[in-house]
């Protein structure tokens, strides 16, 4: 049994340690935010925040969540924050197809919420761990720093 | 049935170690849950406070085998050539969960920390604990620790708990070199790598003390100590005669292979061109 906070609320998981967080977040939980891209940590469509770090939850060993908080883009999407971010997503074209837009989201969150004022290069090494395959990723800049500026005072 | 162990103390890890020696240390988790070899035990000690401090000790920094790259790198004592490898390591998200011991015990040749840690000489503290309950310490240097492919020295029960950089404030007032060569900028596994440590005297041009090791070149990340040696005290001319006939033991030494991810040839002819590059900066002052 491992037991830690999932979007808030105290959860505990009937696993033994040693099953990915991202198989026990879609399979017990439901939580289907985070996707399985590459499984191998490299493409960042897992991402999840643990204790409001970037996780990438395909590799992350459920043990290592034990009496953690671990925030999914579920949890997340009942945020103010989240809803700048969403907004800007959209304006700026910086969704295709999706798959990657919850890792990106987290990705962009945990940016901001250390550095609410990145700049280009600042943004372009906060979501080097996230691929996109539609965009080309100048979308998901432009978002991201328009979100910083208009959601001034939330980060 | 996998065994699973959450110790919350370095003696209770230590304890789990002694009577369940196959159970495999897991900190982040970042190298275990790619390679999805299924051990008969895991020990996750990323919950281990004893080992997440780093701290010096007389003249030796201790870094605590549980500490991620991400906080490393906040870490004012620890030197840049190392910070250097550390911030080209994979993306953000595996910075926050992996850790230098880590890349240590994975004994990967492409490992991005290692040819700085032999270049400065670094050392792992193990540690096990006795029948009796007694815990016993000792020290080994990375290139002795590393024998081969993910292949360690390492005895039954014990625990790397700290990575030692001996005497740092000198290595700190070296000047560094640190070079790799990738697929692409973030998340790539090196094609080679290249690290280098140069010490000149105040007011001197002689090179006092000078240090390289290349990964991903061979077995184990290479180092040749008698190659160094053949150029220090020396300046000018001498300086780079020396440094040329360096290079060309270096072409005969670095045995590189061919893979998915670069060739022999390639890997070969740019760890060259960059210790020719750096050996020239070195003799230059321009480091």
């Amino acid at each position: 049994m491992v037991s830690f906070i999932l979007n808030g609320e105290k959860v505990q998981s009937s696993g033994s340690g040693q099953e990915r967080l991202l198989d026990v977040l879609r399979k017990e939980f439901s939580l289907t935010g985070p996707k399985e891209g590459c499984g191998e940590g490299e493409c960042g469509a897992c991402a999840v925040l643990v204790d409001g770090r970037l996780m990438n939850s395909c590799i992350t060993p459920l043990a290592n969540v034990e009496g953690r908080e671990v925030m999914t883009i579920e949890g997340y999407s009942k945020t103010e924050r989240y809803k700048v971010l969403e907004r800007c997503f959209a304006e700026e074209g910086a969704v295709q197809c999706g798959f990657c837009t919850p890792g990106m989201t987290m990705a962009a969150e945990s940016l901001l919420s250390s550095n609410p004022e990145p700049d280009d290069g600042e943004i372009r090494l906060a979501i080097s761990g996230n691929l996109c395959r539609c965009t080309g990723y100048n979308m998901i800049i432009n978002a991201i720093r328009k979100a910083s500026k208009e959601g001034k005072g939330l980060w | 049935m996998v065994r699973t162990y959450f110790p919350k103390t370095l003696s209770e890890a230590l304890k789990i170690l002694r009577d369940d020696p196959a159970a495999m240390p897991v900190a982040g988790g970042t190298d275990v849950m790619v390679a999805k070899k299924p051990a008969e035990a895991f020990i996750y000690i990323s919950s281990v406070p004893e080992i997440k401090e780093t701290c010096m000790k007389g003249q030796d920094l201790f870094i605590g085998a549980g500490e991620v790259y991400r906080d490393l790198l906040e870490e004012p004592d620890i030197p840049e050539l190392l910070k250097a490898a550390m911030k080209e390591v994979a993306s953000p998200a595996i910075r926050n969960a992996g850790t230098l011991a880590g890349n240590i015990c994975n004994a990967s040749p492409a490992g991005d920390t290692l040819p700085p840690l032999y270049c400065m000489d670094a050392e792992v503290l193990l540690s096990h604990m006795e029948a009796d309950g007694s815990v016993k310490e000792r020290r080994a240097r990375v290139c002795e620790f590393i024998t081969g492919i993910r292949k360690l020295d390492i005895r039954p029960g014990e625990l790397v708990t700290a990575v030692i950089i001996p005497g740092v404030r000198e290595i700190r007032g070296m000047k560094m070199y640190y070079e790799k060569v990738g697929a692409r900028k973030s998340e790539a596994i090196s094609k080679l790598s290249f690290a280098g440590l140069c010490k000149r005297e105040e007011g001197d041009s002689a090179v006092a003390d000078i240090r390289f090791a290349f990964g991903s070149v061979g077995i184990t990340v290479v180092r040749r100590p008698e190659e160094e040696q053949k150029l220090k005290g020396l300046s000018g001319d001498a300086y780079r005669e020396a440094a040329d006939s360096v290079v060309k033991d270096l072409s005969e030494i670095l045995k590189p292979i061919d893979d998915q991810r670069s060739t022999a040839k390639y890997r070969k002819q740019v760890s060259l061109n960059i210790l020719s590059d750096f050996l020239g900066k070195a003799g230059e002052g321009s480091l």
